[in-house]
């Protein structure tokens, strides 16, 4: 028996893992998460940075299997860092990764020619290969007609029509997987290369130990690419002599590459004559009317700013009813607390502590939400590389591409993945400079400092036609990132990043109705990674902000406050609220905080601000969000006030020592221009260190982010104030 | 036709709308080695949908957009 049900569970370990390939905007990604759902876990390679996404998925006869997403590609002949990871994936390269058992490769129906490039090239390498050819509806609806038992036929390998958006055709992809997957059926190698190319790389595996013809034969051909450069550093000097006495045997015009290419095609386009029928390979669709429109140098410059106008006037009044009830629900559970703990240091943890400061973070959820529901449509839709191509036109003169935008783009969900991203960027020092200036970009965690004081100072006044005063500073907000980028960028690529323009090629994908599921997942993953800082790092760093502000406790002030309230017993309840008020702020300037938070007065002063946010700005430069906790935490220590229980009415009634008021509209603004410009986050500049090698390039993004965030908040309050809005 | 001697133009100067076949594409550069992977080989359908600093070219039934100057190597012949 117990050998039966140790037969039937397969172990987790060695279990089979199936790579799913494709060109870029092919419905991969859908695929990936119509088939592994909430199964999928992000991380990274191990070495590397690039997301490494792999889910679960369950087959009809073998069980359950690991599906890994790699990033998109147009060939296996790698030409930036990220297509290299996929290649060296599915070579069997990276060590440390699973073996994989077999390729799924997505196909764009209604791109099919370019789609089959890569099939080609994957036919050649001894895995078992299944094709999933998506998008069938768009093709059809172009009139294009595809064959897919032909292409089936000519391929060798099984062609499952899918449409992945839809889920339709997935039950028959898993049920032929799961066979390909048990049998291993290798398609049998009908190379379109000439025969003798196969003998000399055969020749050259044959030396080399873990070396497969199909590998040598890339190595043959790339010429100088990303990979090749990778496999000769990898392999060492003896390989590389081999492999250049053999280019010099086969390689006559050193054109091996192009002359790849051409024959792929030939055989393309022969397949092709049988499989497809595209009546009119030029037709001008839908999308292209959109982009004369959407990709107008004025029109569509304009709707972009309109579109993020919107935006971000969405991120205010949608999440307004959510916020409030979150809000309500941290008040009950503060309350509630409250009565259970004893009074004391606990119970001032708890409360004052741990649900004013990280219920004040958690509060901003909804937002993020929204942020990131807009984030994937976009993206989803194919507005994104649009987006990128009218940006390309700021980016080319401060020495950047379009290239660089897309991390960019990426950075204002957040600069980790951002900075990653730069490695879809061939040139390395496009690439730190996309990474110096990435962290410019506004990105989500700086929301909740940005929704706090625009929540609580900027009017809500309607400017045009449904736009807010609201929305407005937080688009400008934005904009300050972007307009302080721009000049950084150009200083860098003119200075310590001297370079070539380097060219900028980027396909604009057919706009699509986005997938419900893709921008379900991408919500629900920033929503849990959103909460889960807030519940590490955050509660960290406030628990000890808050230790810092409650210790030590003075004797002396607490009897001088005890003799005061017995001498005045049976006084109104104002009376005795003002005194306990009173106490606190005197218990709160003795505090470790408040004695640090005076000695750094003189600094924050010219700035507009006050020792509290001096040392709330301070306590945020391992993650900005800590700013908003930090500020719950002093203001509840601070405060009795019933009226201020919310941190918004708190900043409003906070006062200087002489009774003026610490907030207006100046100080919310030099703070968010602060919060705006500061290189607030440890890990970004952790990512950066890592992806340059080096210590120089996060140090210098720290200062020259620190400067620019005190010289912008400094104009800025004495620009408000001269300006009359204090 | 007088189709046959008209010589082959870089895309960089084709008006919004020109159409015709790619000729070929100069350069051994990596941008080069990735318009011929996708697709954009002699005899291939081309139409330029932008034209500006950055352009948009369709080759067969994709788009691509790409700098005016990186449009100067790739050559076609226009339709009349």
């Amino acid at each position: 028996m117990a050998m039966d049900i140790a037969d039937r569970e397969r172990p987790y370990v060695g279990r089979a893992t199936v790579a799913v390939v494709g060109n870029p905007n092919t419905g991969k990604t859908t695929l990936f998460n119509a088939l592994t759902g909430l199964s999928q876990r992000v991380g990274n390679f191990p070495g590397v940075t690039v997301e490494r996404k792999v889910g679960q998925l369950t087959l009809p006869d073998i069980g359950a299997i690991d599906l890994l997403d790699l990033p998109g590609t147009y060939s296996l002949s790698a030409k930036s860092p990220d297509e290299l990871i996929a290649v060296e994936v599915m070579m069997g390269l990276l060590k440390s990764e699973s073996t994989i058992q077999a390729v799924l490769v997505v196909l764009d129906a209604s791109n099919l020619r370019r789609s089959l490039y890569i099939v080609s090239q994957l036919l050649e390498i001894d895995l078992p290969l299944v094709v999933a050819l998506n998008m069938l509806d768009v093709a059809k609806a172009r009139g294009i007609v595809i064959d897919a038992p032909a292409l089936s036929e000519h391929l060798g390998v099984p062609v499952i029509p899918i449409q992945a958006n839809k889920r339709v055709g997935l039950d028959e992809l898993k049920e032929v997987l799961s066979r390909v997957v048990e049998k291993g059926m290798v398609p049998s190698r009908k190379s379109v290369l000439p025969q003798s190319w196969w003998v000399e790389a055969e020749q050259l595996a044959r030396k080399y130990e873990g070396v497969s013809t199909g590998l040598t034969l890339r190595v043959l051909v790339d010429n100088q690419n990303a990979f090749a450069s990778h496999v000769v550093e990898r392999f060492g000097d003896d390989f590389a002599a081999d492999l250049h006495a053999l280019r010099a045997q086969v390689n006559v015009d050193d054109a091996l590459a192009n002359r790849e290419i051409e024959l792929r095609y030939r055989w393309i386009d022969e397949v092709l004559d049988d499989v497809l029928r595209d009546p009119e390979p030029l037709r001008v669709t839908r999308s292209d009317r959109l982009d004369r429109f959407l990709t107008h140098p004025i029109w569509g410059s304009l709707s972009f700013a309109v579109i993020m106008a919107f935006v971000f006037q969405s991120i205010f009044s949608w999440a307004v009813p959510l916020m409030d009830s979150i809000d309500v629900l941290f008040g009950v559970i503060g309350g509630w607390v409250s009565g259970y703990l004893p009074e004391g240091a606990l119970q001032s943890m708890v409360v004052d502590g741990v649900i004013a400061g990280v219920g004040g973070v958690v509060i901003f959820l909804p937002q993020i939400c929204i942020l990131f529901l807009f984030i994937a449509i976009l993206e989803d839709c194919g507005y994104m590389a649009r987006a990128a191509l009218l940006m390309d036109r700021l980016l080319t003169p401060c020495g950047l591409s379009g290239k660089s935008f897309i991390p960019l783009l990426s950075s204002f969900a957040c600069a980790i993945p951002g900075v990653m991203a730069t490695r879809t960027i061939n040139d390395p020092k496009d690439r730190i400079a996309t990474m110096l200036v990435a962290p410019l970009m506004s990105c989500s965690a700086r929301l909740p400092v940005y929704a706090i004081f625009i929540g609580a100072f900027i009017p809500n006044q309607n400017v045009w036609g449904g736009i807010g005063l609201q929305g407005l500073t937080l688009f400008a907000l934005y904009c300050v990132g972007i307009f302080v980028a721009i000049p950084v960028a150009w200083i860098l690529k003119k200075t310590l990043l001297r370079g070539q323009p380097t060219p900028f090629l980027l396909e604009l994908p057919s706009y699509k109705i986005p997938d419900v599921g893709t921008v379900g997942m991408r919500i629900y993953q920033s929503g849990r990674h959103f909460l889960e800082r807030a519940g590490t790092l955050i509660l960290a760093a406030t628990i000890v902000m808050w230790a810092l502000a409650y210790f030590p406790r003075s004797e002396t002030i607490t009897a001088h406050y005890e003799s005061e309230r017995e001498r005045l017993v049976g006084a109104p309840e104002e009376v005795l609220d003002g005194l306990r008020a009173k106490e606190a702020g005197e218990m709160l300037r003795q505090s470790f905080l408040g004695r640090m938070g005076h000695a750094i007065e003189p600094v924050v002063e010219p700035l507009g601000w006050d020792w509290r946010i001096g040392m709330a700005a301070l306590a945020s430069f391992p993650a900005r969000e800590v700013i908003v906790a930090v500020l719950g935490t002093i203001y509840s220590l601070g405060e009795v006030d019933e009226e201020s229980a919310s941190l918004r009415g708190a900043l409003r009634s906070a006062t200087w020592s002489d009774g003026r008021k610490v907030f207006n509209i100046p100080v919310a603004l030099s703070i968010m221009v602060f919060f705006a410009l500061c290189a607030q986050c440890v890990s970004t500049l952790a990512v950066i260190q890592r992806e340059t090698g080096a210590w120089r390039w996060p140090v210098l993004t720290f200062v020259y982010m620190t400067v620019l965030a005190y010289i912008g908040a400094f104009v800025t309050y004495r620009l408000g104030m001269a300006l009359g809005w204090g | 036709m007088a189709y046959a001697t008209e010589a082959a133009t870089p895309l960089s100067i084709w008006g919004r709308g020109d159409e015709g076949t790619i000729e070929g594409i100069s350069g051994a550069n990596q941008l080069a080695a990735r318009l011929r992977e996708v697709g954009a080989m002699p005899g291939v359908p081309v139409r330029v949908l932008r034209v500006g600093s950055t352009v948009v070219i369709q080759v067969g039934s994709s788009r691509f957009c790409l700098r005016k100057t990186d449009a100067a190597c790739i050559k076609g012949m226009k339709a009349a």
